[in-house]
């Protein structure tokens, strides 16, 4: 496995950040998950569950070991840190602005290790002047005209799909 | 194009060696198919993701039992 052997901490949720590092969990790096006390990631309850957990969560976090931490505990976040000490690779999906707010930021991480790389997802991006925004793939699609595009000029607008359908 | 129970059942598939059986929390005959790609000759794993912090005590030995509870919860 190419990836063998590199360590993944990943505060991500939803579908973006978990899809990305599927993708290194599925050629062999660890992927540890790192989730909140009270019930981690939403998408462990999103769509139809099988067992005890949803089809939708399993597709997107297989092979990923899983971590609780409550970030706004001093101590825990610590615990986080160290962890960041050994690994090779960061993902968080937090809007811009919250990682500084808990004390995990590039900055932070980086001045312990040098060599991590440090990954931020966001719905804008991390500057400009949407950068605060919180959206998902529906807003994205409204705001730059799709849901008009796929279902027809002057109708209303279609459910979200495939761009150019 | 296959469904997922066709595809399981597809000799070609089989030969390929694309079916997995995969740990499941409720089916112990769970199968699935594997990522078509190989890489270096070498079938990508399928692996299932951990419940809720259940490596936590592994990774984070010094976890707070307050967090410890605050998982379960």
């Amino acid at each position: 496995m190419k990836l063998a052997g590199l360590r993944v901490i990943d505060l991500s949720v939803f579908l973006p950040g978990p899809y990305l590092t599927k993708a290194l969990s599925d050629h062999g790096a660890e992927v540890i998950k790192v989730e909140a006390p009270g019930g981690g990631d939403p998408g462990r309850r999103i769509g139809p569950a099988d067992g005890p957990s949803t089809v939708f969560f399993r597709n997107l976090n297989r092979g990923k070991k899983s971590v609780v931490l409550n970030l706004k505990d001093q101590g825990d976040r610590e615990r986080l840190l160290t962890l960041c000490d050994a690994a090779d690779v960061f993902v968080e999906s937090f809007r811009p602005g919250v990682v500084k707010r808990l004390g995990v930021d590039y900055e932070t991480i980086g001045a312990r290790n040098a060599g991590i790389v440090y990954c931020s997802l966001s719905a804008f991006g991390q500057d400009g002047p949407y950068r605060d925004r919180p959206a998902h793939d529906l807003a994205v699609q409204a705001l730059g005209g799709n849901g008009e595009y796929d279902a027809g000029r002057g109708q209303p607008a279609s459910d979200p799909s495939p761009t150019g359908r | 194009m296959l469904d997922v129970a066709t595809a399981l059942e597809s000799e070609f598939i089989q030969a390929a060696g694309m079916i997995s059986q995969v740990p499941h929390p409720a089916r112990p005959d769970f199968r699935a198919l594997s990522n078509p790609l190989k890489i270096n000759g070498e079938r990508l794993d399928l692996r299932v993701c951990s419940p809720l912090g259940a490596d936590t005590a592994d990774l984070v030995p010094a976890a707070t039992s307050a967090t410890k509870r605050a998982a379960e919860g």
